[in-house]
């Protein structure tokens, strides 16, 4: 199927191929990450007894690790319903593909901020995520969580009580995609209504969990 | 945008196609060599000249056709009876015995009449040199020529009521004596075997090698073949039989073409293996092209050291229809190599291989979808587009 994001780039590159069979043509496709909402409803979740922002558990450590996955959604249906894409993970698996990428911010800052959950955005704005994304049908999710990004290298299920806020993106193809890829949670929706250390963790384990 | 590839996908097949036919007859000329040959055109006029003239013109065949004539014919050689028997008759009445004779008496004249198959004046000469020699009292002469008259079976001329009826009584009686005597067998061969046989001046008896019961005594054996000069001998045939052996030579040019001429003639004959072989003796070459012109169509042999090595027939006279059959009639004589279908030549493959590669490039060219690499950073939120 000819990929419709990259129809103007491919003819050129075509054209460049032509030229040099042997030249490694590639096509470069650029895409923005941005949290849906301003703030972020996905980082504005609270702890189910003290009703406290997430957020402010990063006060126990200077750094606030962004971790980055993609989720293998090859196979799975076009819509982004939550309780679909809880369920899909669920029955056929979304393991995390290609690697997982990090970056850090510091506590103080954020915390220190009038809006800490837009602080967040401020700080992560135009730093770059990945230079090559994985291939397929993926879900974008990404997770805040206290600690610094070497802490979390490893792809197993985070610790609830570490966390402190998750996005993610409707299944989409990277490659073919044109528009900016948005994260949100809804899962709130799907477990309870409430934003909460729960649907935190669903978000964030999701793919992750045995 | 369909319709146009199309379009340029038969124009480019179509060019593929020339190009090939063209090669094609490039490579089955260049295979020819430039042999050089001999033509012979025959037929009626005016249709002759112009298929020689596009037979003599330099083709896209290499080889070196150069029209020839076929050679004037030999007059007939049997030299005509001149012996004027109304003179030995004269003589004969007026008792001019002597004179009577000596108009007969030359056996080279008998010779003559009997290779000219001149049955009647063979006979009528033997019937006077009886009755001369009878009347001048030469009785063997007299016996002699009544009995080559006998031995011979000439028919009785006329002339015998012109003569005393003891001449007739003579004839007579010598040749119930003849038909009295045992016949005996004369053995004819030849070589080349299948030579016509003539005796005593008559039609072909029969084709050596074969055997005649004759009578005994003197016969004029003559052997005739196509491609051969006529052999004639006087023999003598003993009671107990006898054989006649000859190796004919080979024919003159002047002589083969006459024969075809008496034997053949018309252009359809050149596609006959012994005529078309008559006339390699008539135009003396190693490599002979005949080509024979009707009215509507055209035949064709090829000989090589004598012998036909292809032919060919035609429908139609016009140039186009010379030129195939020449190249026709040189392929099956393996003077040029058959022009291999296009399908065999590997240009064609190779065209084939480029156009596939051609289009495979292109296909691939439409089809390919380069990698892409898809870089993330992150943007500004977004406000929530409520519906």
């Amino acid at each position: 199927m000819k990929l419709r994001a990259c129809s103007l780039r491919q003819v050129a590159c075509s054209i460049a191929c032509v030229a040099s069979l042997a030249g490694g043509c590639e096509a470069e496709n650029a895409l923005d990450v941005r949290f849906l909402n301003q703030p972020p409803l996905g980082l504005a979740c609270v702890e189910e007894g003290t009703r406290r922002p997430l957020l402010t558990r990063a006060v126990t450590s200077p750094t606030i690790a962004v971790v980055t996955d993609f989720l293998d959604f090859t196979g799975s249906e076009s819509t982004c319903r939550p309780g679909y894409l809880w369920t899909y993970c669920a029955t056929e698996g979304c393991p995390p593909v290609g690697p997982r990428v990090c970056t850090e911010l510091s506590s103080r800052d954020i915390l220190l901020a009038d809006e800490p959950v837009r602080a967040v955005a401020v700080s992560l704005l135009g730093q770059p995520i990945v230079s090559d994304a994985p291939d397929g049908s993926l879900v974008v999710r990404t997770t805040l969580v206290r600690g610094r990004c070497a802490d979390h290298l490893e792809l197993a299920p985070f610790d609830d009580a570490e966390l402190l806020g998750c996005l993610h993106s409707c299944p989409l193809e990277l490659d073919a995609t044109e528009r900016d890829v948005v994260l949100e949670n809804d899962f709130a929706g799907v477990i309870g209504g409430l934003c909460d250390e729960q649907v935190t963790a669903a978000c964030a384990n999701l793919g992750l969990e045995e | 945008m369909t319709g146009g590839l199309l379009r340029a996908v038969v124009r480019v097949v179509s060019a593929i196609f020339v190009v090939l036919s063209s090669a094609t007859a490039t490579i089955a000329s260049a295979q020819a060599g430039g042999v050089p040959l001999t033509a012979v055109v025959v037929g009626d006029e005016p249709e002759r000249s112009a298929a020689a003239r596009v037979v003599a013109e330099r083709s896209a065949l290499s080889v070196e056709l150069g029209v020839t004539p076929l050679p004037e014919r030999m007059p007939d050689t049997r030299r005509a009876t001149t012996i004027d028997l109304a003179r030995t008759r004269a003589h004969y009445v007026a008792a001019e015995l002597d004179a009577c004779l000596s108009t007969v008496r030359d056996d080279a004249l008998l010779d003559d009449a009997l290779e000219a198959e001149d049955v009647t004046t063979a006979a009528r000469l033997l019937f006077w040199r009886t009755a001369c020699a009878l009347a001048f009292g030469d009785e063997a002469l007299a016996r002699a020529s009544a009995e080559q008259l006998a031995v011979r079976e000439l028919p009785m001329p006329l002339d015998v009521g012109s003569v005393t009826p003891d001449v007739e009584r003579f004839l007579f009686d010598v040749a119930a004596e003849v038909r009295a005597r045992p016949r005996a067998q004369l053995r004819v061969s030849s070589v080349p075997i299948g030579a016509r046989v003539r005796l005593d001046g008559r039609a072909a008896r029969c084709t050596t090698p074969c055997a005649i019961e004759l009578a005994t005594g003197s016969h004029h054996v003559a052997l005739d073949a196509d491609g051969f000069e006529p052999a004639g001998a006087q023999i003598a045939l003993a009671a107990e039989g006898g054989a006649h052996e000859v190796t004919l030579t080979r024919a003159r040019p002047e002589r083969a073409s006459a024969q075809w001429s008496l034997r053949y003639g018309r252009a359809a004959d050149v596609a006959l293996d012994p005529a078309a072989e008559l006339l390699g003796v008539a135009v003396p070459s190693r490599r002979l092209l005949l080509v024979g012109v009707e009215r509507s169509r055209l035949v064709g042999a090829y000989l090589e050291d004598g012998v036909v090595r292809g032919r060919g027939v035609r429908e139609g006279v016009a140039e186009d229809d010379v030129r195939a059959l020449v190249r026709l009639v040189l392929e099956r004589g393996g003077v040029l190599a058959p022009a291999p279908e296009f399908w065999e030549l590997p240009e064609l493959w190779i065209i084939v291989g480029v156009v596939l590669a051609g289009a495979g490039a292109a296909i691939g060219w439409a089809l390919y979808e380069p990698p892409v690499h898809t870089s993330l950073r992150w943007g500004e939120p977004v406000r929530e587009v409520t519906p």
